[in-house]
């Protein structure tokens, strides 16, 4: 079973009117389970598009989609957030923690909203954080940390609940070269840690080079 | 200028017409509730103007009988003794009903026409002078109707009156519709030949009128001093009602605010590239100021338009309130004058301008940018709000310090009452403080993360914490509006209470008869001696009690003498003491407690009492609660009375308790057949009387719960502009939610959470404040305005539906914003 399979993928934005763009045009992809996959390409060339849709927060206008296992094509919005809250992980750019949670709030929210028993979400969430090195500062507030320990404590929340795929946004667009180096060897062994697969957009071509497949997107198409 | 204006304020407002009509109504309806207010008041004050005016003319004096009304042989005495130029006018009155499809009530107002009639309005005569006197001539106010002939009611009685002149109201003429007539005719028409129901005195008084009016057994007072005691009470009511509109004019400024602040949030990026682009931050700033004085002018004019309709439906109220309590003369609707207009919208502009002035202040500080701004982090954890909850502590203990000023400061009325509002503002102030330091509490909050409302709530209430910025307003506004409600309340629920137990406890007999001349009003009319005879001489009586009234001066205030079996009372619990005991020797009297906490009087005080036979020294053996009269009453046994007023045998009222097993309806109608003139009788069940009681007693205090359901409106209105700015702010946040599983029903309960929590604990300190406001006016206010005391009763069913009808309606509040927030961060829309 491929963890992502897209055939044929169609998002037309701005549909009717005069600034009507087609941002991906029959875009062909797949992805096996526990692959890292890197999407490089210039500005406006649909690597965000893409990744949006693969992470079921936007919807294709053609085409075919299937996320883990699980063709998406006429899934009501519940059953969207379903698949998102149990199957996906995400990392961004500008880390997106919740800042009324402290860091183990933030990392133990995925199970929480899973309805995983509060002692069995507090071991893993404190497990998870052990693997990115932040044991110690369970109880700090995501605005007193520093930007890689922020980036860790995302990527702890994207892995804790063990998500097939990790959808990643420039996830060391916002670190500093040495910071970002140390993200990437930490992503690697924690989605080896979680076996999730990690399908991330970037611009850095260090980061791509780490990646097991690197696609290039221009113009909406991959480039062959 | 004009691109200016177009991308920073009329393109905001394009975009959110929904917040702009909710500023505006927030802004119309707080200075709308000023403004009815304003010009209610001002009705009232009129009307007592107009009462003078009409009772006497310009300053002169009035002579009447202790009780009911007077010989007219008494007037020709008077001015033979005095001189042949006093001028001494007669007034009849009596009350008429037009008939037809849409009867009016009217009074008959019977003088000499002869003298100037000025006071009453301008005369437009229909024909020849001389048919003023013709029979059945009266004058008619103008009504836009050319009837010569008017069909009236006068009693039981059909009359045909011929409209010889039109009275058309001139100033401030008398607000009653009053049908003129010469008082000759009146007695007529009114069946009262021979008597009087005042002598007015024009100009100066002559000398030894005021001797020759003791000696015949009449009162002299001047014009005005009725007036005077009704304006002085109903400044009450009035500085009630200017309370509530003040705190509604407040909470429209905060809800103005609110928006403004959140308007300036979600234009911080326009305004940074406007700066980028070369604006100055000053240009910046004076469009905002010129935005919220403009918001202001337009809420201003709608206000007005609310202020007229609120204002004239609260005169009516007023009026109805006024002429059951005081007198047949009522305010009249106040017209709205050009400086009230003006007044109105300037006080609007204002609050706009100062809403403005905190985003106007933001916006100085604002960097030049060309990217899309976050949202300013929050700093974490959140500050503690430490100025906040100090200024809160210091309010309060100052509160605690002034009500223990007001309450020992005793009757002096005016200093009472400046200091118990002062008092009232610091408590409700510091109260309203307190609401960052609740809001900062709920980050301690644990809730269970298993359940998905409890996971919602928890987060919710951490938001709340970590913004109390962004809520503490709304928060404090529903403080203020829940303190409101169940501060006058209490105070309301404890004095029906009281009156009701008072009514249920003092009304004993099977039946109550008096006069219906002068119904309604506090002087009243007195029956006919021969009538207690005629009663106890019926069969299925067992016993009648006559009480004997007269209404005088003492120490410059009224009091009633009331001459009755205080023992046989007593004995069937009539008597409720406050202190003292009953009266044992001839004479000792006792005192209703208005009168007591008046006069400063204490038992065992010997008094001097004004009499017919000159003075009546009496003690005081004891102080009788009483809520008849907020003028004060002095209660003595029948041959104390009769020693002072030897010649006043009409009784006031009769209290008739029948056989046992006896029907009280036969027996009344038994009783009404037999006697005669029994249609100027008026014959009532205690059931009646008590209801009638609790009729007036709700009639005035109708108003406040109008005001306080817009006090309430104008909190949940600010709570859901809140919710929409707070909501907005955290679009962000809201959209990671999504993106980590949350469903769009999680984030609607999300919000409601917010609501609920925030209504909740607004209304929690607002409970607080409540029953602080309520002791105040319990045990300050009410002593100091009216002369008694009231026992403090607790509402725990009305604060149970408060603390659970208020957060309900919090939620449905902010369901819009909830549902709104909901759209805007589909996951598919907006991306983190």
């Amino acid at each position: 079973m491929r963890l992502v399979d897209a055939r044929g993928l169609v998002r037309i934005h701005g549909r009717g009117t005069a600034a009507e763009h087609r941002a991906l045009d029959c875009v062909d992809f797949s992805m096996e389970p526990g692959e890292w996959v890197a999407i490089v390409g210039p500005s406006g060339s649909g690597k965000s598009t893409l990744l949006h849709l693969v992470a079921l927060t936007d919807r294709p206008d053609a085409g075919a989609l299937t996320v883990a296992g699980q063709p998406t094509y006429g899934l009501s919005d519940a059953a969207l957030t379903r698949l998102r809250r149990d199957r996906l992980g995400h990392l961004h750019q500008a880390f997106h923690l919740l800042p009324t949670l402290d860091v183990l709030g933030n990392v133990r929210l995925p199970l929480d909203l899973q309805g995983v028993p509060d002692r069995e979400a507090e071991r893993r969430a404190r497990a998870m954080l052990e693997e990115v090195g932040l044991e110690r500062e369970t109880h700090r507030h995501p605005a007193a940390l520093s930007g890689g320990q922020q980036q860790r404590v995302a990527l702890a929340r994207a892995l804790v609940h063990a998500p097939a795929l990790v959808v990643a946004d420039e996830p060391t667009g916002n670190l500093d070269r040495e910071t970002g180096r140390r993200v990437l060897t930490l992503i690697r062994r924690a989605i080896a840690f979680a076996g999730s697969g990690i399908l991330m957009v970037t611009h850095d071509p260090e980061v791509a080079a780490a990646a097991d497949r690197c696609l290039t997107l221009v113009d909406g198409r991959f480039e062959t | 200028m004009r691109r200016l204006i177009e991308a920073l304020v009329t393109g905001w407002w394009k975009r959110s017409p929904w917040g702009l009509l909710l500023t505006l109504a927030g802004v119309a309806l707080g200075s709308g509730v000023a403004l009815a207010v304003h010009l209610a008041s001002r009705s009232v004050h009129e009307a007592f103007l107009a009462g003078i005016e009409t009772l006497a003319g310009p300053p002169g004096h009035i002579i009447r009988a202790p009780a009911g009304d007077l010989d007219e042989r008494l007037m020709l005495r008077l001015q033979r003794a005095t001189s042949a130029t006093t001028p001494l006018v007669p007034l009849v009155e009596g009350e008429l009903r037009t008939l037809g499809e849409d009867p009016q009530d009217l009074t008959l107002t019977g003088i000499d026409l002869a003298c100037p009639l000025d006071a009453w309005g301008e005369v437009k005569s229909l024909g020849d002078p001389d048919d003023l006197f013709a029979p059945a001539a009266v004058l008619w106010p103008e009504d836009g109707r050319a009837d010569k002939f008017r069909r009236v009611m006068a009693g039981s009685r059909h009359l045909n009156l011929r409209v010889v002149a039109r009275l058309l109201p001139s100033g401030r003429g008398p607000v009653q519709p009053r049908v003129l007539c010469d008082i000759a005719e009146a007695q007529r028409l009114l069946e009262r030949p021979g008597r009087l129901d005042r002598i007015l005195v024009r100009g100066a008084l002559p000398n030894g009128l005021a001797e020759q009016v003791r000696q015949a057994g009449l009162v002299l007072e001047p014009a005005g001093s009725r007036a005077a005691v009704l304006d002085q009470m109903a400044r009450a009511f009035r500085f009630n009602l200017s309370a509530l509109s003040l705190v509604s004019v407040l909470l429209g400024t905060a809800l103005t605010l609110n928006l403004l602040g959140r308007s300036f949030g979600a234009r911080r990026s326009t305004m940074a590239r406007i700066h980028a682009l070369g604006a100055s931050r000053r240009a910046i700033a004076t469009l905002l100021l010129a935005e919220g004085a403009a918001i202001g002018c337009v809420g201003g004019v709608l206000g007005v338009g609310v202020g007229v309709f609120l204002a004239s439906s609260t005169t009516q109220a007023i009026r109805r309130t006024v002429s059951a309590l005081y007198g047949r003369t009522g305010p009249a609707w106040s017209q709205l004058e050009t400086q009230d207009v003006f007044l109105a919208i300037a006080c609007a502009t204002l609050c706009g301008c100062v809403a403005a002035a905190v985003p106007a202040w933001r916006a100085l500080s604002i960097a030049p940018s060309l990217t899309d701004l976050e949202h300013p982090p929050e700093r974490q954890p959140p500050p503690w709000p430490h100025g906040w909850t100090l200024t809160g502590f210091i309010l309060l203990l100052a509160a605690s310090g002034t009500s223990a000023i007001a309450a020992a400061s005793g009757t002096d009325r005016t200093w009472t009452n400046l200091v118990a509002l002062a008092s009232a503002t610091l408590l409700a102030s510091g109260t309203a403080a307190m609401a960052p330091l609740a809001l900062r509490l709920m980050a301690l909050t644990r809730t269970s993360r298993q359940h998905p409302w409890l996971l919602v709530l928890g987060l919710a209430a951490r938001s709340l914490a970590l913004g109390w910025r962004r809520h503490a307003l709304a928060v404090a506004a529903i403080i203020l509006a829940s303190g409101m409600v169940l501060g006058m309340g209490t105070m309301v629920a404890s004095f029906r209470g009281s009156v009701a137990q008072w009514a249920q406890r003092t009304l004993s007999a099977d039946l109550f008869l008096s006069s219906r001349q002068g119904e309604g009003t506090r002087e009243g009319g007195t029956l006919s001696p021969a009538i207690e005879g005629h009663i106890a001489s019926m069969p299925g009586i067992r016993a009648v009690e006559a009480t004997y009234e007269v209404r005088t001066q003492w120490r410059q205030r009224p009091v009633t003498l009331a001459g009755m079996l205080i023992r046989a009372r007593a004995e069937r619990g009539e008597m409720p003491l406050l202190e003292g005991r009953l009266p044992r020797s001839p004479d000792e009297v006792l005192v209703t407690e208005a009168l007591w906490r008046h006069h400063r009087l204490e038992t065992g005080m010997h008094l001097d009492l004004p009499a017919a036979t000159g003075s009546l020294g009496v003690t005081v053996s004891g102080v009788v609660q009483d809520y008849a009269s907020d003028q004060g009453q002095i209660f003595m046994a029948h041959e104390v009375f009769f020693r002072a007023y030897p010649g006043w045998l009409r009784p006031r009222s009769l209290a008739i308790t029948l056989d046992t097993g006896a029907d009280a309806g036969s027996a009344r109608r038994a009783m009404l057949r037999a006697l005669p003139g029994a249609n100027a009788l008026v014959c009532r069940t205690p059931g009646e009387l008590r209801g009638e009681v609790l009729r007036i007693f709700d009639e005035t205090f109708a108003l406040t719960r109008a005001i306080e359901a817009i006090g309430l409106l104008v909190a949940l209105l600010g709570l859901a502009s809140s919710q929409a700015s707070a909501l907005a702010e955290e679009r962000t946040l809201l959209v990671q939610f999504r993106w980590l599983g949350f469903s769009a029903g999680d984030l609607l309960r999300y919000a409601l959470c917010q609501a609920w929590l925030a209504t909740v604990t607004g209304t929690l300190l607002g409970t607080l404040l409540g029953l602080g406001l309520a002791r105040l006016l319990v045990d300050v206010l009410n002593p100091a305005a009216f002369g008694w005391h009231l026992p403090f009763t607790l509402q725990p069913l009305r604060m149970a539906l408060v603390l659970l009808i208020l957060p309900a309606a919090g939620i449905l509040a902010s369901l819009g914003p909830a549902r709104a927030i909901r759209k805007a961060t589909d996951p598919g829309v907006v991306r983190p």
